[in-house]
């Protein structure tokens, strides 16, 4: 890697639309996704890199384009960095409150961890797991999670261990008529979807064309906060490349220019930010609790892609009875045992390749916020947590540099 | 300890693909009936090897195959630790129902193998189905424990989703995805991605698969779209079954629309319904709207000047006299999702299995009538499981439909909870509109039905919504009311849909409140509001009768008369008021639809 990543900040001009891989045309509704995929937004820059580089796209020019890596693109509002919340992450609400006519419901704090089986008790979870429980133990519906957490709180709940005394459980105030959650600006939903109706207009007439009729829908990149102002939600990312000699980064370094990204070309503002490179180190209090615990946690901050499907390729089935799950963490020397996942149901991921003018193939991915538990098996240095914290924990090389499987450390 | 039983939770998934990913009213049915299929084919191989069912109840496996009834996906038994592992119980289970789905999967890959791509349908196949089991023993017949441990076990399975890479190699499919959910390829040969055009198929799989240009269906869309079935209504039949019961009602129009029905019978193109409650004109909706017909003639490929597009002719020419005797067809119809309130509270309350079994036996029960009264009111049941039920209905029987099911399920389930309820919401939308976005509206409605301003507000709710093509949804909700109470809201709407058709209150009535609120919005004596703004309303009222009752029109009865004015003196606040506005636009659309539609609302131009 260079030793001068760079940090730059993305503000939406329109409403983004984040593209979900259907097939789309005249009479079809587009649909947004509910925030955009890393690829979407390294690969519109990688063309408007190639772009003021003004030498067309020749082989060399794409190797060194694709080389441009990214970390990113997480939320960025009123300076605040966000990540996405983490699944293991429960919320109960806890009571009601009507304060000026508007309900607000508070909400407490739950924990999913490994957990075991009684005697005779089993469940068709892969032997070497063990179940993700709830802690406390608890019965209740609970509520959905807010989208995005700041990289403070995401930072109190990587260090938490137990719930139940952390900082963190301090009463969460959560607006139900709208479903947002207010709590000091430390959490934030995925922007609100905007629907747009566009005709194609007759040249000749100047009015709309009979059934020439389709609408999208895009994602309002605003923040209602608190106190009812509206916050720009701008997108943050650091940019790096392997490629020493790499003319096209040099071009990144000046960059501050409006080019589309996402679907229908929507217009958004890319700028280098200067003095941000702090935001992207591992905070200390969790280089050292790592340091001092033997329980690893790791938390994906974008959606990941690995060879096996839910389990990272680094990871082997071992022993005869399949009873053990162990590996190397990518970029370290940190041992690990895999003891227990948290994550949802696959996403897909496809997308349109221009290499072969056809539709990519579908990729199956485990969502971002999922969360692996892990046990340390030796002992772990400095260099290797800082060289953990937002890695890409992909197998695929170029998966890792289009921003895929971005990983945020903690124990538990 | 010792235990002698174990419990065991066994489901299959996913829901989402089968159920919600449709674009044709008979893919959702279809997807729903094979889960269920599957459900009871899981439930009868646990029965079998020694399991004993709690959910679903035993008795559905005897008249499942003879009633409408669905199995849900989920299933509890209680299985001896004598003979038949977990795990072995599982292994059985998994391996009857990936049987069965490779058994409709194989029928529909025989008929239409010359369009599928057999490697990427096989690696599909074999993708589709998940399963999650968990188990935990029983000690002391002491069923709650059991199960609340089991439930804390279950839950743990699935919060780690186990999922591989699809199993066909990347290089093979770059190619369209499924427009329904974009999870999977297409299965259909498209000469590697490019347009795929249905007209180059052979008719008659163009007349069964119904296949737009551009469709690209994946394993589980083909198998839903291309089994034999019995063809399920689809939405432009039931929103059109209100037209059809005021034309059987004249002779004359009924002739015209027997002339219809017999052209019908000639078109083999043109889907038969086989339902009940369709009896009067067993045939798919869209050939008596006018409208349709291009894309009728698109959809099923007719030929210019062939003897289809010349009996079709034949319809529209005796359409256009029907059209002008009577009122245009509606294109909106409604949508019920209706779901038991609190449900996993009462269930965690019951200690004994027998309690359990009654439980499940109860629901059973009312799953098994409520599509005798979706059918008894002119709707399709697509789903009705549990205490879920998912139907559609024509506009004019929603809310006595809504009505029905909710005491229906209050005395199946007296047996076991006094009073137990159903909130119901109830969504009217556009037959046009993608059922993606049909499902949305629908899942909204159950979802308001439930919500509450306060907590004591909560549950046992009705709600109704529309939402018309090109303008702002709107809904109202509240608790439900007896049935003879008329301050109810199915029975205010219904005194405001007479109002309307009686012609008492003019069509704009409801705007005329628009500019009351914007007026009292930004008063901020409350005392002066509550006195003044029901005499306002009343004022109002009193003058928009009174310039009907001019024109002769008004004959509104005394009744009627006295239930709005109690209305609008309750209305003391602008919230109150806004609520009033979209009871009486929600009235009014269905009123509308159903009597006074102009070409904008329901022709066909």
């Amino acid at each position: 890697m260079t030793k001068s990543p760079k940090t730059i900040k993305i503000t939406p001009r329109d409403p983004l639309v984040a593209r979900d891989g259907r097939p789309f045309s005249e009479g079809k509704r587009m649909k947004s996704l509910d925030w955009i995929r890393p690829s979407v937004v390294i690969g519109s820059l990688r063309t408007l890199v190639g772009k003021l580089n003004q030498k067309g796209f020749n082989k060399n020019t794409i190797k060194e384009l694709k080389d441009i890596s990214i970390t990113g693109p997480f939320p960025y509002v009123n300076n605040k960095l966000y990540f996405p919340t983490p699944l293991d992450m429960v919320l109960k609400e806890e009571g009601t409150q009507n304060s000026e006519g508007e309900k607000s419901t508070y909400t407490s704090i739950h924990q999913l961890k490994p957990g075991k089986y009684n005697e005779g008790e089993g469940s068709t979870l892969p032997r070497y797991l063990s179940p993700a429980m709830l802690y406390p133990k608890e019965q209740f519906k609970p509520l959905k999670r807010p989208a995005f957490c700041s990289k403070n709180q995401m930072t109190q709940w990587l260090l938490t261990k137990d719930i139940k005394t952390s900082e963190l459980n301090k009463l969460l105030q959560y607006n139900k008529k709208d479903g947002s959650f207010f709590n000091n600006n430390n959490v934030i939903n995925f922007p609100k979807k905007e629907e747009r109706i566009h005709l194609k207009i007759c040249p000749e007439s100047g009015s709309a064309e009979e059934g020439k009729l389709f609408s999208s829908i895009g994602l309002d990149m605003n923040i209602h906060d608190n106190n009812g102002d509206i916050l720009p939600l701008e997108m943050l990312a650091k940019l790096d490349t392997d490629i020493p000699q790499n003319e096209l980064f040099k071009i990144i370094s000046k960059l501050n220019h409006i080019h589309p990204c996402g679907g229908e070309r929507r217009l958004v503002k890319w700028n280098i930010c200067n003095n941000l490179e702090k935001i992207w180190e591992c905070p200390k209090e969790i280089q050292e609790a790592i340091k001092r615990e033997k329980k690893l946690r790791m938390v994906l901050a974008t959606p990941a892609i690995f060879e096996n499907g839910w389990l990272p390729g680094w990871l082997t089935i071992k022993e005869e009875h399949e009873t053990k799950c162990i590996g190397t963490i990518p970029g370290t020397e940190i041992e690990v045992q895999l003891v227990s996942v948290v994550n949802e149901r696959w996403q897909p991921l496809s997308g349109w390749s221009y290499e072969r003018n056809k539709p990519k193939p579908i990729s199956r991915m485990v969502p971002a916020g999922s969360v692996y538990f892990f046990k340390i098996t030796n002992s772990v240095s400095d260099e290797d947590i800082a060289n953990m914290w937002l890695q890409s924990v992909c197998d695929d090389t170029q998966l890792k540099k289009d921003g895929f499987g971005l990983s945020l450390w903690g124990i538990w | 300890m010792n235990f002698d039983k174990y419990l065991f939770n066994f489901s299959i998934g996913p829901v989402q693909p089968f159920i919600a990913a449709a674009r044709r009213t008979r893919d959702l049915w279809f997807g729903s009936q094979l889960l269920s299929e599957l459900s009871f084919i899981a439930a009868k191989t646990i029965s079998e090897t020694g399991g004993e069912l709690i959910f679903p109840h035993p008795n559905v496996l005897e008249f499942a195959d003879k009633s409408e009834i669905n199995v849900a996906n989920i299933i509890l038994a209680e299985i001896p630790k004598e003979g038949k592992t977990p795990q072995q119980m599982v292994e059985k289970t998994e391996n009857a129902v990936k049987e069965k789905w490779k058994e409709c999967a194989k029928k529909v890959f025989e008929k239409y193998q010359e369009i599928i791509d057999q490697e990427i349908w096989d690696s599909q196949i074999n993708d589709a189905l998940e399963f999650f089991a968990a188990w935990v023993p029983i000690y002391n017949n002491d069923y709650k424990a059991a199960r609340d441990r089991l439930n804390e076990i279950f839950a743990a399975r699935k919060n780690s989703r186990d999922f591989n890479q699809p199993s066909l190699n990347a290089n093979e499919r770059y190619l369209e995805k499924s427009p329904l959910d974009g999870r999977n390829e297409t299965i259909l040969d498209t000469n590697s991605g490019k347009s795929f055009d249905p007209e180059k198929l052979p008719e008659e799989i163009q007349r069964q698969l119904r296949l737009k240009k551009n469709e690209f269906l994946d394993a589980i869309g083909m198998i839903k779209r291309g089994s034999e079935i019995k063809q399920f209504p689809s939405v432009d039949r039931v929103a059109i079954d209100p037209w059809i019961r005021h034309i059987a009602k004249n002779s004359n129009s009924t002739k015209k629309l027997e002339e219809i029905k017999k052209i019908c019978e000639k078109l083999p193109q043109v889907i038969k319904v086989k339902s009940q409650a369709y009896k009067t004109f067993p045939f798919e909706g869209s050939i008596l709207y006018l409208n349709r017909h291009k894309s009728i003639k698109e959809e099923l490929s007719f030929k210019k000047d062939s003897i289809e597009e010349k009996k079709l002719e034949e319809i529209a020419k005796i359409l256009e006299k029907l059209y002008k005797v009577t009122y245009r067809p509606s294109s909106y119809f409604a949508m019920i999702k209706a779901d038991g309130d609190k449900m996993g509270n009462t269930i965690s309350k019951i200690t004994t299995k027998e309690g359990l079994k009654n439980f499940s036996s109860a629901l059973s029960d009312f799953a098994l009538v409520a599509p005798q009264i979706v059918t008894e009111k002119g709707g399709a049941c697509i789903y009705a499981g549990g205490d879920d039920v998912f139907a559609f209905l024509p506009l004019d029987t929603c809310l006595s439909c809504a009505r029905k099911l909710r005491e229906e399920f209050k005395k199946k389930m007296s047996k076991i909870k006094k009073d137990s309820t159903l909130s119901v919401g109830i969504s009217i939308g556009h037959f046009l509109e993608p059922m993606d976005s049909l499902i949305h509206f629908a899942n909204q409605a159950e979802k308001m039905a439930k919500e509450g301003e306060k907590k004591e507000d909560e549950r046992n709710g009705l709600a109704i919504t529309v939402q018309t093509r090109g303008n702002a949804p709107i809904g109202v909700r509240e608790q439900w009311k007896d049935e003879k109470d008329a301050e109810s809201l199915d029975n205010r709407i219904m005194s405001w849909r007479n109002a309307f058709k009686n012609n008492s209150l003019p069509f704009n009535f409801p705007y005329s409140l628009h500019i009351l609120e914007e007026y009292y919005l930004n008063w901020s004596n409350e005392t002066l509001v509550n006195k003044a703004l029901p005499a306002d309303l009343l004022r109002l009222f009193k003058r928009s009768t009174k310039s009907n009752t001019q024109k002769g029109e008004n004959t509104m009865s005394n009744n009627d008369k006295e239930k709005i004015t109690k209305i609008l003196e309750n209305t003391y606040s602008v919230d109150c008021l806004k609520k009033l506005t979209n009871e009486i636009l929600i009235a009014r659309h269905i009123e509308r639809t159903l009597s006074f539609p102009t070409p904008r609302d329901g022709g066909d131009q």
